[in-house]
């Protein structure tokens, strides 16, 4: 803006300075008027700024001149108002000569004569056509920029570090939760609403920015009066100021609390699938394992056995160590131990070490105490403070050192509320901890051991209670017959697990020897105490001289009233001295026949079928008789020979072939039972047969 | 096993013919029809096993037990073709213990 003095004959410039020329040189339109609107004088800059040269407006109206139609009221109202000696400033629309239409601001005032009166108006005018459009755009940008803040949730700030004053806009108050206005400008007010946790990091993030001089965004918890946590994400920069140093920082933030709402949820909703596949996978594995070890009892014969088979199945699957500890059955505080190892060396050493330290059943931890207590002990973390703090010996803890114990289980196998014993687990510093889970699942291991153990001795003492009863069934020894050989064949059917109902006798009676071969039917300790009273019968009835259908009809009536449903087959039979040889006389209930190899090397079925016992009222019994001399074999069996499943059975006439076969040129009848054994071995292996097998062979010997 | 039954020829009596092994698996099944049998109030169940190629004690047991059965029923049962008097049987499972129950003379 170029400096104008009022006083244009100043003496020490010389030349005066015209007024007109002062006009011109002024950058405004000025145009004066008289009142009634005639031109009178249009400098320069208004011949620039309206298009006309002033000789071409001077006389004319300034209303047909330059105010558009539109214009003329406002234009008529600021002429009577600078008229009545106001003075007027505002935009006006005019027309210029080229027809446009220029936005100008006018400062319009009186002028004076010395009297007061309104003379002329003068008018002072410039462009702002370009300046108002600027401005219209500047305001537009502030209304877009508060509708965005306001849209998009958008508070504002401002931290002017000279003065330590925050600035907060309303929308930014709404965000922390206060009353609009109630910010109290400090940079302690503001700290004090962030959440304490989130402090030290989001002043952390600003002052990083503040060192670097460039923007940041920082994520943080706001705490709201009323105690709500919110979350809120702020983006700033920093402002520098003219020489480039941080004057201080200004920024938006908006609520990111439903965002990141969304983004926990989904953190956490992947923390749980990741969870739940990984308890899915380990019940899985641990299903297997418990799998495995079923598998491992079904394979197990005996305790030892066992033993061995489930810690070598649980190593390493459940533990680097796994020992188990069995107590007697007979009783007794001292297990039986075997252990197994990832590491065989440690085996050894822990053998060693039970040398060392025999089994204390007093023991207030570990083993002893969980045999006692029938509770597991767990011990997730064994550490050094752990070993200090046990109650055990200083050897005890050095054991436990050079183990490398880091995690141990022990359960007791418990059956029925009878503690059988106790297994341990134990993980080395090489492996995991244990955790809740595994001592769950060496508990669920534990059962199933305990269960196949209890079941294992009880089927033990069934077998040995029916082996007991039934080798108390037959006799020790056979009595010396004079100038008979007697042999006896017996074959517990294959499994052994069972005792089989095949029983045999031979006792003296008045008049010679009885000799009796029955088959209870069923096997195990009911069968054995029904031989027990059909063999005790026989015996009594025989002494008592019963004729021989007698014997076997009270072996009948004492089957029946037993109240067992079962029944027997029996043959009993006597051998009298004759002078020529035995006479052999016999009865069956239900029992295979005998065979006869005669001198002339025929065979015979001796005898006719009658009854089972103990199956009806009145049996049907019928006593034969057959003399047997030198040279004469009698071949007595029971049904296991013969009663096999096809193809291996065999008919009567194919038996009486193979029992020629086996008696010619037999020494003695022994010889004769091997080598029944080994042709009957030959059409079926003892072992895979279903039933027993007993044979009895009384041989006459000499020549005829 | 199979057991094909037909009606005799006079009201409540039965003919169950017998085909194939009666043992451990099959005798229960045996067992229920004679049960069933006895409670229809049989007067006569004639067996027929000469097609039985394997009868073990389980099998025995069944018959003992239908005989029992339809005998305390009032009735009785009989057995066809087991007491040996067929000399082509080719198996010889010991139809001897079959002879205590009665046998049907057809």
């Amino acid at each position: 803006m170029s400096e104008t003095r009022h006083s244009s004959t100043d003496p020490e410039v010389g030349e005066p300075i015209s007024e007109r020329a002062v006009l011109d040189a002024v950058l405004r339109a000025v145009i004066v008027t008289r009142p009634n609107g005639e031109i009178v004088l249009w400098n320069r800059a208004a011949e620039e700024l309206y298009g006309w040269p002033e000789h071409e407006v001077l006389g004319r109206q300034i209303f047909d001149l330059l105010v558009p139609a539109a214009a003329l009221d406002l234009a008529a109202e600021v002429m009577s108002q600078v008229g009545s000696g106001e003075a007027w400033r505002g935009d006006f629309s005019v027309l210029r000569r080229d027809g446009d239409t220029v936005r100008v601001h006018a400062i319009n005032r009186p002028v004076l004569d010395a009297a007061g009166q309104v003379v002329g108006i003068v008018g002072f005018s410039e462009d702002v056509t370009e300046q108002r459009l600027l401005e219209r755009q500047a305001a537009d940008l502030a209304d877009r920029l508060a509708l965005a803040l306001d849209a998009g949730g958008f508070g504002t700030w401002r931290w002017d570090m000279a003065t330590g004053r925050v600035e907060w806009d309303p929308s930014l108050e709404q965000l922390y939760g206060l009353e609009p206005g109630t910010f109290d400008g400090t940079y302690d007010a503001y700290t004090a609403l962030v959440h304490p946790d989130d402090l030290d990091k989001t002043l952390a993030t600003v002052r990083e920015a503040v060192r670097a001089k460039s923007a940041y965004v920082v994520d943080h918890r706001v705490v709201w009066p009323d105690g709500s946590v919110h979350w809120v994400q702020g983006k700033g920069r920093v402002i520098l100021d003219a020489a480039g140093e941080v004057a201080g920082t200004i920024g938006c933030t908006a609520d990111i609390t439903e965002p990141m709402r969304v983004v926990f949820e989904r953190e956490h909703s992947r923390a749980r699938a990741v969870e739940s596949a990984e308890t899915e996978r380990l019940s899985r594995e641990r299903l297997q394992f418990l799998g495995e070890i079923n598998d491992t009892l079904s394979r197990s014969d005996d305790e030892q056995q066992l033993m061995r088979n489930v810690t070598r199945a649980a190593v390493p699957k459940l533990g680097d160590y796994c020992g188990i500890y069995v107590l007697p059955e007979s009783g007794g505080a001292t297990p039986e131990i075997e252990i197994a190892h990832t590491d065989p060396a440690k085996v050894a050493y822990a053998r060693e070490l039970q040398e060392r330290f025999p089994f204390d059943p007093t023991a207030s931890t570990g083993i002893p105490a969980v045999i006692r207590s029938g509770r597991s002990e767990f011990h997730p973390e064994i550490d050094e403070e752990t070993l200090r703090e046990a109650d055990t010996t200083d050897e005890a803890r050095d054991v436990a050192r050079t183990l490398g114990l880091r995690s141990a289980i022990a359960v007791p196998l418990v059956k029925r509320g009878r503690v059988l014993g106790a297994m341990q687990f134990v993980n080395t510093r090489s492996s995991r901890a244990y955790a809740s889970a595994d001592l769950t699942l060496a508990e669920a291991v534990a059962a199933r051991i305990a269960s196949a153990l209890a079941n294992m001795r009880l089927r033990a003492h069934q077998r040995l209670i029916a082996t007991t009863l039934q080798s108390s069934l037959l006799p020790e020894s056979l009595p010396e017959i004079p100038g008979l050989e007697l042999a006896v064949g017996y074959w517990a059917a294959g499994e052994g697990t069972e005792v089989g109902g095949d029983f045999y006798d031979v006792f003296e009676v008045d008049s010679g020897w009885a000799v009796v071969i029955g088959d209870v039917c069923g096997t195990g300790p009911v069968a054995a105490s029904l031989t027990g009273l059909v063999r005790h019968t026989i015996r009594a009835a025989a002494w008592q001289r019963a004729p021989h259908d007698e014997v076997l009809r009270q072996v009948n009536t004492a089957v029946l009233r037993s109240g067992r449903s079962t029944f027997c087959t029996a043959l009993f039979a006597t051998l009298t001295e004759t002078a020529s040889g035995y006479r052999f006389e016999m009865v069956s209930g239900g029992h295979p026949l005998p065979i006869v190899l005669r001198a002339d090397g025929t065979t015979e079925t001796l005898g006719s079928p009658g009854t089972l016992l103990g199956a009806f009222a009145d049996p049907r019994l019928i006593t034969v008789a057959s003399d047997i001399g030198p040279g004469e074999s009698l071949v007595m069996y029971t049904d296991g020979i013969t009663d096999v499943r096809p193809p291996h059975d065999l008919s009567t006439d194919a038996l009486e072939q193979i029992v020629v076969r086996a008696a010619r040129g037999a020494g003695s009848a022994t010889e004769v039972i091997n080598r029944l054994g080994h042709e009957l071995s030959a059409i079926l292996p003892i072992a895979e047969r279903n039933d027993d097998i007993a044979l009895r062979v009384i041989k006459a010997p000499g020549k005829p | 096993m199979t057991a094909t039954r037909t009606d005799g020829d006079t009201p409540r009596t039965w003919r169950i013919d017998l085909n194939g092994e009666l043992d451990l698996d099959t005798a229960p099944a045996l067992t229920e029809q004679f049960d069933e049998l006895a409670q229809n109030g049989a007067v006569l169940v004639i067996v027929g096993l000469a097609d039985v190629t394997f009868l073990d004690s389980s099998g025995l047991r069944a018959l003992v037990h239908g005989a029992r059965a339809i005998e305390e029923a009032g009735g009785r049962l009989l057995v066809d073709g087991a007491s040996g008097d067929s000399p082509t049987r080719s198996s010889s499972w010991s139809s001897s213990r079959c002879s205590g129950l009665g046998t049907h003379r057809g």
